[in-house]
C-alpha cells in the first residue's frame, strides 16, 4: 500500500522573488520550455512537456514565476497587469515578455492559463507517480541565491501510523497554479473552470491528508467563492477533520525540530464550530446536499447538541449513493446511542451493516452497543465477522470518511480535464 | 462488570478438579479486583494474605473474602500493531517476541491474538493450544494505518474470561489514524470490564489512549528502548501479571450501581501496590 502523508503547515514569511534576466541564455530557455510546455501538455497525462517541468528545480521555477505572471498578465490585461510594477521584472523584460505573449501563434489567454494551472496541477500529481521525476531536495549549500531567499511554506508531514515523519517544503507548482488561475478574464471568481480548480484540488488535498498544502488553497478559495457550495462543503469537511482525535492528537503530542509550531490547527471545538458555520453555508446554498446535512449533523452530535444533530440526520434525504446512506445511518446511531435511545441506535447501525455487511466500523459500535447492554457474547458474535474476514479488507467506508471531499476527487479531476481533452493543444 | 461470582466458580472449580471431585458453581454478587504487590526491586511480594489486604469501596472498608496468587490460569489476548510502520527489523523482533510468549504461557493458560492496521482481525481465537498464536506473525505483511482504539476494544470484548485472569497485551510504535470507536467509549467500556490492559511500545511518545487504558484497568505501559528488548519487555509483562493477586470481596455498605472508588492497600512494610481506581457498579 502506498505511504500517505499526512502534512500539516508551517509557514515562513513570505520575500519577493528577485528580478530575473531574460537575457540570461539559462533563464530564456527555461521559458521557453515553459511555454512550450503550457501549449503542448495534455491534461492528466504524464508526457514530455509535464516531465520536463517536473524534472526542474526550485531554482528554476523560481526564475520562471515572475515571468510566467507577467506572461499571463499581458495575455489577460487583467486588473493585475495594471499592476505589473508589482512583479519585478525589468522594461526590457516585460516589453520582451510582451511581444513573446502577444505572437498571432499563442493561444487565447484564458485557454493558455488554465491550461498552465492544469500543467502544474499534473506536475505535482504525476510526477509523484515516477520515481525519480523530481530532482531531490537540495542540501542548503548547494541552493542558489535565489533559493535560499524564496518564501518558503513548510510542511509537515506524518506517516500513515500517525507519528512524525519530516519536515517537507511546499510545492511551488501550487502557488504557480493559483497564482495563474488570478489572472483569468474577466474574473476568476466569475469562471467556473477555475472554481471547479479549487474544488478539485481541495478534494485531492482532503484525500491525501495534505492539510499544510491545502490551507493557502482553502483561504484562496474563500475568498474566490465564498458562496459555492462544492467549495464550501470541501473546507467543511477539513475543518471536521481538523477536529478529529487524529489529528488534534497528533499535534498535542507531537514535538517539532527547532522550535517550531503548528499554525492552523486550533482546538477541536474552534475546528466544530468553523464546520458546522460552513456546513450551513452549503446547505443554504444548496439545501438538497445529501452529505453536507449528514456531515453536519455529526458535527452537532460531536458538540453534544444531539437533538439538532439528529433533526438535520432525519432531514438527510433517502438516496442512491450507498456510502452516504452508509455515513448516515453509522451517525444516527451514535446519536441515538448518545441519547440512550438503543433500540433505535441498534436499528440504525443494523441499517448500516445491510450496505456493506464487512463493515467493521458498524460492527465495531454493534459490538459495542451489545457490550454497553451487558451482553459480551453477544458483543463477539456481533464482532467476530469483522474481526475474521479475508484479508485484505478494503469494504469500509468509515476509513475514508475523513478524506472528506476527496471521495470525489477522481470524478471532479475528470470533469475538470474533459474540456481540454476535447480541445487538443497544439 | 466485574463478577466475583465466576472467579470464585472458577477458583473452586479448580480446587475441585484437582481432587477429583464434581464441579458446582457458587453464585456471589461480589467483586474481583487484580492487584500487583511488588516490592523495592519491582519484584513480587509473596505469601500475602487475605488479611493483609485494606480494601475500600467508595471510602468503605471491605472484607476480603478470597485471594489467589498465581494459582488462577490466564487468558491472555496479545493485539499487536502491523501498520506501516512496523515493517523490517520491528518485525522481526515481534515475531520473536511471539514465539518466546507461546514458551513462557502455561498448558492451563488460554491465550488470543489480535492483529490490527487499518483492519482489526483475530488472527487465533481464545485457545489453550499456543500453535496457532506462535505462527501468527510468520507471514504477515504490515501496512496501512492504525486502528488501536477498536482494536483495544475488540481485544477487550475477546479476552474478557469467565475462569481466568483476563491480560490485554497491546503492542503499538504509533498513534490511532483509522479507529471508529472514540477513545472515550473504549474507556469506558474497560472501566466496566476484569481485563487488565498493559502497554508495550518502542519508545517515542506512547498514545495517551493507552496510558489511560492502562490506568483505569490496573495495567502498566512498558518501553521497549530498543526494538531488540521487545521480546524481554513482553516477557517481564508476562511474568508481572502472572505473580499478581486476585483479590475478591463481596460489596456491603455501598450501593450497588455508579462508579465505585476502589483503594486498595496493603499492611506490609515496603510494599507498593497497582490496581484498579474504581469499577463501574450496575
Amino acid at each position: 500500500m502506498a505511504r500517505i502523508a499526512i502534512a500539516l503547515l508551517l509557514l515562513v514569511q513570505a520575500t519577493p522573488a528577485r528580478s530575473p534576466r531574460l537575457a540570461d541564455p539559462y533563464t530564456r530557455k527555461l521559458l521557453d520550455e515553459w511555454v512550450a510546455a503550457v501549449t503542448n501538455h495534455v491534461p492528466g497525462v504524464l508526457d514530455q512537456p509535464a516531465a520536463t517541468i517536473a524534472s526542474w528545480d526550485r531554482d528554476a521555477l523560481l526564475r520562471v514565476q515572475p515571468l510566467a505572471r507577467a506572461w499571463v498578465d499581458v495575455l489577460g490585461a487583467t486588473w493585475r497587469a495594471r499592476q505589473m510594477k508589482s512583479v519585478p521584472l525589468s522594461e526590457v523584460d516585460r516589453a520582451e515578455i510582451k511581444r513573446l505573449a502577444t505572437a498571432p501563434d499563442q493561444l487565447r489567454a484564458n485557454d493558455f492559463i488554465k491550461r498552465a494551472a492544469l500543467l502544474h496541477t499534473d506536475v505535482v500529481l504525476l510526477a509523484q507517480l515516477v520515481p525519480g521525476a523530481v530532482p531531490p531536495r537540495k542540501p542548503r549549500s548547494q541552493m542558489s541565491l535565489l533559493e535560499r531567499e524564496e518564501a518558503v511554506p513548510l510542511v509537515i508531514a506524518r506517516g500513515p501510523d500517525g507519528r512524525f515523519s519530516s519536515v517537507e517544503l511546499g510545492n511551488l507548482n501550487w502557488d504557480y497554479a493559483r497564482d495563474l488561475l488570478d489572472a483569468v478574464t474577466p474574473a476568476p471568481e466569475a469562471d467556473e473552470t477555475v472554481a471547479l480548480w479549487y474544488r478539485t484540488i481541495g478534494a485531492m488535498f482532503a484525500s491525501s491528508y495534505s492539510f499544510g498544502e491545502a490551507w493557502p488553497h482553502i483561504e484562496r478559495a474563500r475568498v474566490l467563492f465564498p458562496n459555492d457550495a462544492g467549495i464550501l462543503f470541501g473546507d467543511a469537511a477539513v475543518q471536521e477533520t481538523l477536529a478529529s482525535p487524529r489529528i488534534q492528537d497528533y499535534v498535542r503530542v507531537t514535538k517539532l525540530p527547532n522550535g517550531q509550531t503548528f499554525l492552523f490547527v486550533e482546538s477541536e471545538n474552534y475546528h466544530l464550530k468553523v464546520a458546522v458555520g460552513l456546513f450551513k453555508r452549503a446547505l443554504y446554498q444548496d439545501p438538497a446536499h445529501a452529505e453536507a446535512r449528514l456531515r453536519l449533523g455529526r458535527v452537532l452530535s460531536q458538540m453534544g447538541r444531539h437533538v439538532e444533530a439528529l433533526a438535520e440526520l432525519q432531514a438527510v434525504p433517502p438516496q442512491q449513493d450507498a456510502v452516504v446512506a452508509f455515513y448516515t445511518h453509522l451517525v444516527r446511531g451514535d446519536v441515538e446511542r448518545a441519547m440512550a435511545r438503543y433500540d433505535a441506535a441498534q436499528h440504525s447501525y443494523q441499517q448500516a451493516l445491510e450496505l456493506f455487511p464487512s463493515a467493521q466500523s458498524a460492527r465495531m459500535a454493534l459490538g459495542h452497543l451489545a457490550r454497553l447492554r451487558s451482553n459480551r457474547d453477544v458483543a463477539l458474535a456481533l464482532l467476530q465477522p469483522a474481526l475474521t474476514a479475508p484479508l485484505p479488507r478494503t469494504d469500509d467506508p468509515w476509513w475514508d470518511y475523513f478524506r472528506g471531499d476527496g471521495r470525489n476527487s477522481e470524478a471532479l479531476f475528470r470533469r475538470l480535464r474533459a474540456p481540454f481533452l476535447v480541445t487538443a493543444p497544439r | 462488570m466485574i463478577r466475583a461470582s465466576l472467579v470464585l466458580s472458577a477458583i473452586w472449580w479448580l480446587a475441585a478438579t484437582a481432587h477429583g471431585q464434581p464441579t458446582f458453581k457458587a453464585q456471589v454478587d461480589g467483586v474481583r479486583v487484580d492487584v500487583m504487590v511488588v516490592d523495592g526491586s519491582r519484584k513480587p511480594f509473596r505469601g500475602l494474605t487475605p488479611g493483609d489486604f485494606d480494601i475500600r469501596d467508595n471510602g468503605v472498608p471491605q472484607k476480603v473474602d478470597v485471594i489467589s496468587f498465581g494459582e488462577v490460569p490466564l487468558s491472555v489476548t496479545l493485539a499487536f500493531d502491523l501498520s506501516d510502520s512496523v515493517a523490517g527489523d520491528r518485525l522481526t523482533q515481534l515475531q520473536r517476541s511471539v514465539h518466546g510468549l507461546a514458551e513462557a504461557l502455561e498448558s492451563r493458560d488460554e491465550s488470543a491474538f489480535l492483529t490490527f492496521d487499518s483492519a482489526v482481525t483475530l488472527r487465533c481465537p481464545m485457545s489453550a493450544n499456543v500453535t496457532c498464536v506462535r505462527a501468527a506473525l510468520d507471514n504477515v505483511k504490515p501496512a496501512g494505518q492504525t486502528s488501536l482504539v477498536d482494536a483495544a476494544f475488540a481485544g477487550m470484548v475477546v479476552g474478557e474470561s469467565e475462569v481466568g485472569r483476563s491480560l490485554l497485551m497491546m503492542f503499538s510504535d504509533g498513534m490511532d489514524t483509522a479507529s471508529y470507536l472514540p477513545s472515550r467509549l473504549v474507556i469506558d467500556a474497560a472501566r466496566q470490564s476484569d481485563v487488565v490492559a498493559y502497554g508495550v511500545t518502542t519508545g517515542g511518545t506512547m498514545p495517551e489512549f493507552v496510558e489511560d487504558l492502562a490506568n483505569v484497568t490496573g495495567g502498566r505501559v512498558l518501553v521497549a528502548q530498543r526494538d531488540a528488548d521487545l521480546s524481554s519487555t513482553f516477557r517481564a509483562v508476562l511474568d508481572e501479571f502472572r505473580y499478581r493477586y486476585l483479590v475478591t470481596y463481596t460489596p456491603t455498605g455501598v450501593a450497588r450501581e455508579g462508579w465505585h472508588k476502589l483503594d486498595v492497600r496493603v499492611k506490609r512494610s515496603g510494599a507498593h501496590v497497582r490496581a484498579r481506581p474504581g469499577y463501574q457498579g450496575r
